[in-house]
């Protein structure tokens, strides 16, 4: 009888092992669902940087302060312990600066939402320090709930917003930079899992914060300064003549940099509005348009290449050309014979139809490929176009000629930046650069891009010939007068292409403008396309040559390039003023405000040092700083102002 | 050390007097030990527990202790007395126990919990009396069979009568205490006295029969027993209802995994598991401490019932055997229930695991229990002594 008992506690025991050992998959469903609670570490997500090293994109913790009604009435019934309700809710409402009779009625059990509201927000964004006290209380443990979710924040507010993109609700980047380099710049995913009691409170002591959790930054080819001259001057297009669009892309011809890349209209990143949806599209890179006459220097340069002709080779543009029976090819406005430089500064559609006609559908074709039309630019952003560049077996005579002069083939902006650079650079196309080096969160390059060279297009001596060309457009009687920046030669070409609309060429124009800066010294080039402006002219020399132009004064004076034009006089005011920094359009106690006379100072008290960098990053101001970690004391006080290039000092411990 | 007394004791010098040294040490080192994992293992499982129903973070261990306490004045007792008070006590405590069994339901004196009248309420502490009818039982059971023991063939005079002197007003009492648990430890014990003395294996199969017709009534008395049953043949089915308490049970388990998540980190006792520090101990040990730790105090349980077998099997006379025989069996009763209940080879039933759940009277009784089979091992192997001359063991 003993021996049957042991026995049977025995299969007790082995019963017993094998319930730890090997647990039936209900009892695993019941632990994983019941017993433990799966944290999500939210790292921070990595900056986007200006050329310069400033931010474009950052992400700034954000507490949010909210309370569990329940758990505090819980915390007050406690017999352990427990909470003095009246106290909590005096310090609550001071802490958060909110009246105390709200605050009472919103951290109480029965508070307007019934008895069962497990949640109520208490005050949303708050600085870092507020979380912090409300921590020292105690009240996190009793009913009060900390969230402290990154924010994404665009310091320079619209500034290359859909450039840069944005980030969603859940994290994820949006269009741009944000979305192309998501895997890069998203902080790398951890989870840990903590015990938890019946009522799902975690019962490890905290859940600890794994500070190390950084996404990598990008740092991009992108000018500040140069960015928010070419908006400001895209802007003021849109007020004048009302276009659908208008975009600059300005990119260096030696490097092949993107130095600015604007969009019009814009949005403001920081704040999720039915403006981001709209006007979030980076039109520059996705969108290709049939760009009109601004094609003619490409085809110059593949006549010139193939030495079917030279600059000074006279083409017969008095009569309409009959490409095919029943198409003429005329000129707006006719002139005699004319060079093929000529052809060019006039614009003339008859002169471009028969150095097509003389090249070949094969050459027009391998020529533009070469520029880098029909492909994608390899950007990276999201949905580049490619454009439509027939191939040979689908041009007929009529395509032919259309494609000399810019209909019938589409490009976008990019992408004529890019062919327009090359005939600044020698003859050398280069791979767009938009991201200079990928960073680790500490600023230490990780990778680093370098420029590189696409192919040779065209030989020196060719593309030389082609700027010589493009600079007569900005003659008196050039098409680009207004691309002119006094003191200084620049070049360029202008398009007025017809759209179709409805299947048709129709009414609708589209103003575009190449150009290149200086052009004896090529540094930069740009496109302009202005979509359908309704208002006043129409046409590139008028709508958007004036954008090239800002853009290159501003450039020749932020890079100190010397003016290579001495003769003619420099009025004052020629010259385009530096734009001032661009002013995020936040108000918020925390955060640096320029109220017109200069920068507001934001109360940074308790703040970390890199959030307090960050918070005056960009504002110009002369920083010296103290100590390290959290900061003490600040001079000049909250709420006093200073201009950029004066000093603040801050303390930190 | 020594207990003198065991036959009258006499302080005169260069008398013959009856000593025994022969102190089961393996019985007291498990039980040592069992109590130690025991109180630690309450404080853990019940801290939760005590702070949510409003008492002291220690209520429990500390009345555990004070059980342990009372269990140790009445263990010293039981090895002080002499030797034949034993059988004269044996009636006496019965009819004792008995009217404390039935005060359980005067208003006033009795207290209930959960619907069930089981307790005296003695103001600072709450005493249930079916724990001290398991050694009323068994000593009146000792009694009755060392009185009868000439005619013990007389199966049916015999067993008869004790079944209708003592175990029917028992159970009459545990009836109304809603107390099947109890009744099942008493009926196994009433068994193993009849199987010490030798029955035909016809008894056998005919108290087994009386059994399962009891334990049948009981089941059919209350309908909660039936959802229990149901749910033990499928536990993990049941989970959010009947089967909650031992999926819990499962569920601490398998997170203790051999080693267990560490002792005080138990999570099953936090809201999840209840009755933890009680009938569902073995579950909370085995989260903090693991399979090893199970396994160790189902190895310490059964050392208890190897000593108390050997103890009851060479005890010197009858009385001695069935009193032992009895109390190993109360023994290996509450462990087999308690144990088997965890891990799900039998239906839940509120049974305390001896010396590692909380329950004040059950740990006084079985501390009184222990030292009982720790006297009569010492009765067993006592020898005469003259001055200090040993002469010869007493026969």
């Amino acid at each position: 009888m003993v021996l049957a008992y042991t026995g049977f506690m025995l299969a007790i025991g082995l019963r017993g092992v094998q319930l730890t050992y090997t647990p039936d998959d209900k009892v695993l469903e019941l632990i994983t669902a019941k017993r433990w609670f799966s944290f999500h570490h939210e790292g921070q997500r990595g900056d986007i940087l200006a050329r310069d090293g400033r931010a474009l994109a950052l992400s700034v913790k954000s507490p949010t302060i909210g309370v569990d009604p329940v758990a505090v009435d819980e915390s007050r019934r406690a017999n352990w312990n427990p909470v003095d309700f009246d106290q909590m809710v005096t310090d609550l409402a001071g802490i958060l600066k909110m009246d105390e009779g709200e605050v009472r009625r919103l951290v109480s059990l029965t508070g307007d939402g019934g008895a069962e509201a497990r949640y109520r927000k208490l005050a949303e964004d708050v600085h870092p320090s507020v979380a912090e006290q409300i921590r020292e209380l105690g009240y996190h443990t009793q009913g009060i709930v900390i969230k402290e979710p990154y924010r994404r924040f665009y310091p320079e507010g619209r500034l290359a917003s859909q450039l840069l993109g944005f980030v969603d609700r859940k994290g994820t980047g949006v269009g741009g930079v944000e979305s192309a380099f998501d895997g890069r710049l998203q902080a790398p995913e951890r989870t840990t899992r903590h015990r938890v009691n019946r009522r799902g409170q975690v019962l490890d002591a905290s859940i600890r914060r794994e500070s190390e959790l950084h996404g990598q930054s990008i740092r991009t080819t992108i000018d500040r300064h140069l960015q928010s001259v070419a908006e400001k001057a895209l802007g003021e297009v849109m007020e004048k003549h009302e276009p659908l669009s208008a975009v600059a892309v300005v990119v260096d011809v030696r490097t092949g940099d993107v130095l600015a890349m604007a969009n019009m209209p814009d949005f403001n990143p920081n704040v999720a509005s039915l403006e981001r949806v709209q006007n979030g599209r980076n039109i520059s890179v996705t969108d290709a348009v049939e760009p009109g006459s601004v094609f003619k220097p490409f085809t110059m340069a593949a006549a010139l290449e193939e030495k079917l002709v030279t600059s000074s080779t006279v083409l017969d543009t008095t009569s309409p050309y009959e490409v095919h029976p029943g198409t003429r090819i005329r000129d707006d406005h006719p002139h005699p014979s004319m060079t093929v430089a000529e052809m060019v500064k006039f614009s003339s559609n008859v002169g471009a139809a028969k150095l097509a006609a003389r090249l070949g559908k094969e050459r027009v074709y391998d020529y533009f490929t070469r520029f880098g039309f029909g492909d994608r630019p390899g950007l990276g952003l999201p949905g580049e176009a490619r454009g439509v560049l027939r191939p040979p077996s689908r041009i007929g005579p009529v395509e032919l000629s259309n494609i000399s002069f810019g209909q019938g083939v589409t490009a976008s902006a990019l992408q004529l930046a890019m062919a327009t650079a090359a005939l600044g650079n020698k003859g050398v196309l280069m791979k767009p650069r938009l991201v200079s080096a990928i960073l680790d969160d500490d600023g230490e390059v990780l990778r680093e891009v370098r420029p590189s060279i696409m192919r040779r297009v065209v030989s020196p001596e060719t593309a030389a010939d082609v700027l010589v060309a493009m600079e007569m457009v900005t003659d008196d009687d050039g098409t680009a007068k207004k691309a002119r920046v006094p003191g200084y030669r620049v070049g360029g070409k202008t398009g007025t292409a017809q759209k179709v609309t409805n299947g048709v060429y129709g009414s609708a124009r589209l103003a575009s403008f190449i150009g290149i800066a200086p052009i004896d010294d090529p540094r930069i080039a740009v496109a302009v396309i202005v979509d359908e402006p309704s208002v006043g002219s129409r046409y590139g020399g008028i709508v958007a040559a004036p954008v090239f132009q800002k853009v290159a004064a501003s450039y020749f004076t932020s890079h100190r390039i010397p003016p290579s034009v001495v003769s003619e006089d420099l009025e004052e005011g020629d010259q385009a003023d530096p734009e001032p920094v661009e002013i995020v359009d936040l108000t918020d106690k925390h955060r640096l405000v320029w109220d017109g006379d200069g920068w507001v100072l934001p109360d940074m008290g308790g703040m970390a040092m890199r959030d307090a960098l960050a918070t005056l990053q960009g504002a110009g101001l002369r920083l010296d700083i103290e100590g390290s970690g959290h900061l003490v004391r600040q001079e000049p006080l909250p709420g006093e102002r200073r201009e950029p290039g004066q000093a603040v000092a801050l303390w930190f411990e | 050390m020594s207990v003198s007394g065991l036959e009258t004791p006499s302080s005169v010098p260069g008398e013959y007097k009856t000593v025994s040294r022969a102190w089961d040490y393996m019985l007291l080192a498990a039980t040592g030990l069992l109590i130690a994992i025991g109180v630690v293992a309450i404080y853990s499982a019940s801290a939760h527990y005590a702070l949510k129903t409003g008492g002291a973070v220690a209520h429990y261990p500390i009345r555990q202790l004070i059980g342990i306490g009372l269990g140790l004045v009445g263990g010293w007792g039981v090895l002080q007395v002499p030797y034949r008070w034993y059988r004269r006590a044996a009636v006496p405590v019965f009819v004792a126990v008995m009217i404390l069994m039935v005060l359980v339901f005067v208003p006033g004196i009795g207290k209930t919990v959960n619907g069930a009248s089981r307790w005296i309420n003695l103001r600072v502490m709450n005493v249930q009396p079916s724990e001290y009818a398991r050694i009323a039982l068994a000593m009146v059971m000792a009694h009755h069979l060392s009185r009868n023991e000439s005619r013990l063939g007389d199966h049916v005079a015999v067993g008869a009568s004790a079944l209708i002197m003592y175990l029917v007003p028992l159970f009459v009492a545990l009836r109304f205490q809603d107390d099947l648990g109890s009744m099942a430890i008493l009926a196994g014990m009433f068994g193993v006295a009849f199987f010490i003395v030798g029955i035909p294996w016809s008894w056998v199969i005919g108290l087994i029969a009386l059994g399962a017709g009891g334990f049948w009534y009981m089941v059919q008395a209350a309908e909660y027993r039936q959802d229990r049953i149901a749910a033990y043949l499928d536990p993990l089915s049941h989970c959010k209802d009947e089967a909650y308490q031992i999926c819990q049970g499962w569920v601490a388990m398998a997170e203790g995994g051999w080693t267990g998540v560490g002792l005080g980190r138990g999570v099953a006792q936090q809201g999840f598991l209840p009755e933890a520090h009680t009938d569902m101990i073995l579950a909370v040990v085995t989260e903090e401490m693991g399979a090893l730790a199970f396994l160790l105090v189902i190895t310490l349980e059964l050392v208890i019932l190897w000593r108390g077998t050997a103890i009851a099997s060479n005890a010197r006379n009858l009385y001695d055997a069935v009193l032992g025989g009895c109390i190993t069996a109360m023994f290996a009763g509450q462990m087999l229930i308690n144990a088997g209940v965890v891990v799900g080879v039998l239906p839940a039933k509120g049974l305390v695991m001896p010396f590692m759940s909380y329950g004040a009277t059950a740990v006084t009784v079985h501390v009184i229990a222990v030292a009982i089979l720790l006297r009569i091992n010492l009765n067993t192997h006592a020898i005469r002594t003259y001055g200090d001359t040993e002469c010869s063991a007493v026969s």
